[in-house]
């Protein structure tokens, strides 16, 4: 065979490679389990180095009961089994070698090593199992990461596990603060008619209004679920 | 280099008579030489478009949708590998194998800004394996240096990257370093390709100790087989490069070990298990020495000094009994191959001779000296004895070589 017919492979083979890389993106879409998981409060100093956002999970420093073997982790990869507790995803166990993971469960690959003291100020000698899973870099689009920066509440990340190991991270969302009150509340009208926008501004200067019969009124709680939520289905109907 | 050389020793030539002069112009036109620079310069202007491109698509990169950065870089890479090959067939093989090593570096590159795109997580270097083997099939197509070198600097930080990142030692890459490169430094006409592989072999060799966690003694073991090797393989240049490394690796090792007695497990270094390790070093030995016997070298055995293991017998001992049998294993071992270099004529083995000589003084001045001398006597005297030692060398070397050499 001469040099172009084999140049020819080499340089197919080379695009299968890189379009590989890309399918199995999306293969991890179709085939993945979703799992949610809660991060500690970003560190305050500068969580954000250029273009990615640095993440510490829960599921990043657990108890040392996990570890079973005499001598310390020293980077040493493991499986990590996975299982649902209210609402995110907690580490059940720590094997060396993979584990069939049962119903509602999945398994990460992961580094261990000694991780932090566990009692904060105190000499107690006893460190936590810290995981590094390689889920710990979310990269974003330049200059886009000051939201995140500001954001020391928790964060909830959602990673997609495929079978076959292989993880990656769906999307990081802000926590959302269901437990608190609302502070306010938002009223909307919804109805037919040609008044409605005039009827809604007199209401927004804070004059008395008149609704008729066709229109509804609706009330609900002002939070950050009240931006996206319908506010015909979640609110509370006062008039119709 | 050679051309200004003879230029300039051919001058001389002339005056003593030893040509004349039509017959310096004719043998300096029978030697054009190829322009070093000639070859550089395609280099150069390679690596200038290559980091022009990149630098424009990475200030661009967040506003192209994913599926289209999957296409430049396909794009990139095709149109890079193309162009190579376009060059090379025209007769321009510099630039054709700079072309190719940007189609390399674009399919490496391109790995890694896919996965980043994607959010795709490592835990081995199958990339760095693919984009080795990539690169190693360009190297065999081409056969430039430049894609050697290229496929080198790839293997070598893959290793590096896999025992420092994940711990674990990468044997497909230590495969492909080996077979791949070492086949292709063996049918290359290029001297230095030899070199690199036998430095190379040392760098894995290291990080497979590193990585695997064994007694660091036991890179030992590796470098008699570099230096056996040496001995068998002694046709097509081998025999040079793998023992010169082999040897100077090894008194780097000796060095540690003369300022750190080996002991029990828990201390640097650590004595590894004897059985095997004796075994080993006395089969090494034995098939060096049949290879020496066989081709007449057997006076150029005391090379082996630095490969015995006296830790053995001398870790148990007193200190300084300990570092005062490795000062003379480091001083005989300089003195062996400074004497070989006199002997074979070598101006290139003298040299190092020389080298390991210096180095062992200043290593035994400072580990003896330090504690006890007043630190400004210490320097002062230090110079002096080491500027006497460099001039005593120098001269006899130079007595020696005034009647000739092998002008290395």
């Amino acid at each position: 065979m001469n040099r172009t017919r084999w140049l020819t492979i080499l340089v197919l083979c080379q695009v299968l490679v890189l379009l590989g890389t890309a399918a199995s993106y999306f293969a991890v879409n179709w085939w993945g389990t979703e799992i949610r998981l809660k991060t500690e409060p970003v560190d305050p100093r500068d969580p954000l180095y250029g273009d990615y956002v640095t993440l510490h999970y829960k599921i990043s420093d657990v108890s040392p009961d996990h570890w079973k073997r005499e001598e310390p982790p020293e980077n040493t990869p493991v499986h990590v089994l996975l299982t649902p507790k209210e609402g995110y995803w907690q580490v059940k166990s720590v094997h060396l070698n993979r584990p069939d993971p049962g119903k509602n469960e999945v398994v990460l690959k992961a580094r261990a090593s000694r991780g932090r003291s566990m009692g904060r100020g105190t000499s107690s000698p006893e460190k936590t199992l810290h995981l590094e899973y390689g889920l710990e870099r979310y990269y974003v689009p330049e200059g886009t990461g000051r939201q995140f920066e500001r954001a020391r509440a928790p964060l909830t990340v959602r990673v997609k596990v495929a079978p076959w190991g292989q993880a990656r991270i769906v999307d990081v969302e802000k926590k959302q603060r269901n437990r608190e009150e609302p502070s306010g509340w938002n009223l909307t009208l919804t109805g037919q008619g040609a008044s409605f926008t005039e009827l809604f501004q007199s209401y927004q200067r804070g004059e008395q209004v008149l609704i008729p019969a066709l229109m509804e009124m609706v009330a609900v709680p002002n939070g950050p679920r009240a931006q996206s939520a319908d506010p015909t289905s979640s609110g509370t109907k006062i008039y119709g | 280099m050679f051309k200004r050389w003879l230029h300039r020793e051919g001058k001389e030539w002339v005056r003593e008579g030893i040509i004349t002069k039509e017959q310096l112009t004719r043998i300096l036109a029978r030697n054009p030489g190829p322009d070093r620079r000639m070859s550089w310069l395609p280099i150069l202007a390679g690596i200038l478009i290559g980091l022009g491109i990149l630098s424009f698509i990475a200030s661009n990169w967040e506003g192209i949708p994913p599926f289209l950065r999957l296409l430049i870089l396909i794009g990139g890479m095709t149109g890079f590998y193309a162009a190579g090959e376009q060059c090379t067939r025209q007769g321009f093989p510099h630039t054709g194998a700079v072309l190719t090593g940007l189609g390399v570096v674009t399919f490496g590159g391109g790995m890694v800004l896919v996965g980043q795109m994607y959010h795709l997580v490592a835990f081995d270097v199958r990339l760095f394996i693919l984009w080795g083997t990539a690169a190693l099939i360009s190297t065999f197509l081409y056969r430039h240096p430049v894609l050697f070198y290229l496929t080198f600097v790839i293997l070598s930080a893959a290793q590096w990257y896999s025992t420092e990142e994940f711990r674990t030692f990468s044997y497909g890459t230590a495969m492909l370093f080996f077979a791949g490169l070492g086949w292709e430094a063996h049918r290359s006409e290029h001297r230095l390709h030899r070199w690199f592989v036998a430095a190379g072999v040392v760098h894995q060799s290291l990080l497979w100790v590193i990585g695997s966690e064994e007694e660091a003694l036991w890179l030992f073991p590796f470098l008699m087989v570099l230096y056996t090797a040496g001995d068998w393989w002694h046709s097509r240049g081998w025999r040079r490069p793998l023992q010169t490394v082999s040897i100077s690796a090894a008194f780097l090792m000796t060095l540690v070990v003369y300022y750190n007695p080996p002991g029990e497990s828990g201390t640097f270094p650590s004595l590894p298990a004897s059985l095997p390790y004796l075994t080993l070093t006395a089969g090494f030995l034995a098939l060096s020495l049949r290879a020496k016997h066989r081709w007449g070298r057997l006076r150029e055995s005391d090379s082996w000094l630095l490969f015995l293991p006296f830790f053995y017998l001398t870790a148990d001992g007193p200190q300084w009994l300990h570092q005062a049998v490795y000062l003379v294993v480091l001083y005989a071992a300089s003195v062996g191959v400074l004497l070989r270099g006199s002997r074979r004529g070598s101006r290139f083995e003298a040299n190092w001779g020389i080298l390991l000589f210096l180095v062992t003084t200043v290593n035994a001045y400072f580990n003896l000296a330090w504690d006890f001398m007043p630190k400004s006597l210490f320097f002062l005297l230090g110079g002096l004895l080491l500027f006497a030692l460099n001039r005593f060398l120098q001269h006899r070397k130079n007595t020696r070589f005034s009647k000739g050499g092998d002008g290395r």
